[in-house]
C-alpha cells in the first residue's frame, strides 16, 4: 500500500497546484508499480482532487495496473465524491473516518478478489 | 493483502518473465515481490531469470545511518543517466520492529529521479525473509539486471554483518562516511578498510573533512592492483559526483581488465550456494518432515546431554534423504 500526499497543499496559485499535481500523479504511479502495491491512498488538502485522483486512475490504466486500488482521504467536499468514485477512485475517507471503516474496506477488497 | 490478483500466483511466471525481458517495469514490480514474500514460484523465477543476468554492474553502498547514502545515490542516478545509462536501485530500509511496517524513508529522499524511465528504485523491507536479506537483496538484483539495467545500486545500512555481505556481492563496493562522526577509531571499524573498492567522504560541506581523508589514505592498501580512491562529496550540492561516478566507471574497467570481475563472481558463487544450503536445511527441518521429527528429537537428546551438538549436526545431515522438492 503507498500513502501519498501529492501535490502542492497551502496557499499558492491554483495552476500551479493542478500542474504539480498532474506531475506528482506520474510519480505516485511510477512507485505503485516499481514497488508492486495492492492500493495507492492519495491524500489532498489542496482542492486538487478533482483532477489529481482521476489522473492516478487514468495512467494506472495506461500502465496496464488498473487492478491497483486507489482511494482518497483529505479534504473532499461531499458532492466531489460521487463524481470520484465514477472516475474509479473506490473509496474517500474523509476526517474523523473511524479507522475499523478504513480497515474492515481493505478486509472486504481482499477477500472480494 | 490482496485486493486484486496482482501478486504473481494469479500471473504466470513464465509470463511476467518474458514481459521483465521486454523492459516492463510492472512485472519486474511483481517479480520482486514473489521472491521477496518467498512465494513457491520465485524459484522458478529466478531460474528463468538467471540465464539473461550478468550484464549489469552491481554497486553497493554502504555506511552508517544519515552519512547521505541516499541523496549520494540520486545525484548519482541522475548523472549516469545523463551519461546514458539506465539505472536500478534497491534500497533496504529499516522496519519498525512493533508494526512490521516500512517507512520507505529512501523513495522519499529519492524523489527526483522517480519518474524517469530508465530508473527502477525499489525498496526491500527488512521483514523476514526466509532465506535471509541479502539473499532477497541480491535475487532482487538480477530482477532489474535482466529487465536491461546498465548499474545496479544497493544501499544496505551500514550495521554490522551487512556491510561484509554487500561487499561479497557486489562488483563495486563504495563506503560513505563523513566527516565530525566521533574519533577516528570510528573510521577504522573492522572490515570497513578491506571492503570497499571506492571511499566516499560526503557531507564536506561541513568542514572538518581533511583529518577523514588523510587516515583513510594513510591506511587504505592497494590489493590486487587496485589502490581505492578516496573521493570528496556533498551530495545535496552536487559536488564531488562527476568524480565518483567516474570512479565507479573506472573500477569497472579495471575488473574488466584485470580478470577480477570472473573472481567476484565466482565467489560471489560459492557463497550463494552455500547460503542456499543453509536455507534448504532450514525449511527441511521446520515443516514437520521425517527430517524435521529427526531435528526435535535431536534437539530434546542435546538439551538432556545426551549429545553434543556437533555430533547432532553430523547425524542430521546423515538423516537420509529428504522431503524437499
Amino acid at each position: 500500500m503507498l500513502i501519498a500526499k501529492p501535490g502542492l497543499d497551502g496557499h499558492d496559485r491554483g495552476a500551479k497546484v493542478v500542474a504539480r499535481a498532474l506531475r506528482d500523479a506520474g510519480m505516485e504511479v511510477e512507485a505503485a508499480i516499481q514497488e508492486d502495491v495492492d492500493a495507492i491512498g492519495l491524500s489532498s488538502l489542496s482542492g486538487a482532487h478533482m483532477t489529481l485522483f482521476p489522473e492516478v486512475v487514468r495512467l494506472l490504466k495506461k500502465r496496464k495496473s488498473g487492478d491497483i486500488v486507489v482511494v482518497g482521504g483529505g479534504i473532499i467536499p461531499e458532492d466531489d465524491v460521487p463524481k470520484l468514485k465514477r472516475a474509479g477512485v473506490k473509496a474517500v475517507f474523509g476526517p474523523g473516518t473511524p479507522l475499523s471503516v478504513i480497515v474492515s474496506f481493505f478486509e472486504k477488497a481482499d477477500k472480494g478478489a | 493483502m490482496s485486493p486484486v490478483p496482482s501478486k504473481g500466483s494469479r500471473d504466470s511466471v513464465r509470463g511476467l518473465v518474458a514481459s521483465l525481458l521486454k523492459g516492463d517495469k510492472r512485472s519486474a514490480g511483481k517479480l520482486i515481490s514473489l521472491i521477496e514474500d518467498d512465494e513457491p514460484e520465485a524459484v522458478e523465477a529466478l531460474t528463468r531469470i538467471y540465464p539473461h543476468t550478468g550484464r549489469a554492474h552491481v554497486v553497493g553502498f554502504t555506511g552508517p545511518p544519515g552519512v547521505g547514502k541516499s541523496s549520494l545515490i540520486n545525484r548519482l542516478v541522475r548523472t549516469f543517466r545523463s551519461r546514458g545509462k539506465t539505472v536500478g536501485v534497491v534500497a533496504v530500509d529499516p522496519t519498525s520492529p512493533y508494526t512490521g511496517g516500512a517507512v520507505l524513508g529512501d523513495r522519499i529522499r529519492m524523489a527526483d529521479t522517480g519518474v524517469d524511465a530508465g530508473v527502477f528504485i525499489r525498496s526491500m523491507a527488512t521483514r523476514g525473509h526466509a532465506g535471509g536479506l541479502a539473499l532477497a537483496t541480491f535475487d532482487a538484483v538480477r530482477v532489474l539486471d535482466a529487465m536491461g539495467s546498465d548499474l545496479v545500486f544497493v544501499e544496505t545500512v551500514g550495521a554490522g554483518q551487512s556491510e561484509v555481505e554487500i561487499a561479497s556481492r557486489a562488483h563495486t563496493t563504495v563506503v560513505v562516511e563523513m566527516p565530525l562522526t566521533g574519533d577516528v577509531v570510528q573510521t577504522m571499524k573492522a572490515g570497513i578498510l578491506e571492503i570497499g573498492d571506492v571511499y566516499v567522504v560526503n557531507k564536506v560541506d561541513l568542514g572538518n573533512e581533511d583529518v577523514l581523508v588523510a587516515n583513510l589514505k594513510f591506511q587504505l592498501e592497494t590489493r590486487d592492483g587496485w589502490t581505492p580512491p578516496i573521493i570528496r562529496t556533498a551530495a545535496l550540492e552536487g559536488r564531488g559526483i562527476d568524480d565518483l561516478a567516474s570512479a565507479i566507471e573506472k573500477h569497472a574497467s579495471y575488473l574488466d581488465q584485470s580478470g577480477g570481475r570472473h573472481k567476484r563472481e565466482v565467489a560471489r558463487a560459492r557463497l550463494e550456494i552455500l547460503e542456499n544450503v543453509q536455507r534448504l536445511l532450514v525449511r527441511r527441518v521446520s515443516e514437520g518432515s521425517r527430517s524435521g521429527r529427526t531435528f526435535d528429537k535431536l534437539a530434546e537428546d542435546v538439551a538432556t546431554r545426551r549429545i553434543e551438538p556437533h555430533a547432532a549436526a553430523r547425524k542430521l545431515l546423515r538423516s537420509g534423504p529428504s522431503t524437499e522438492r
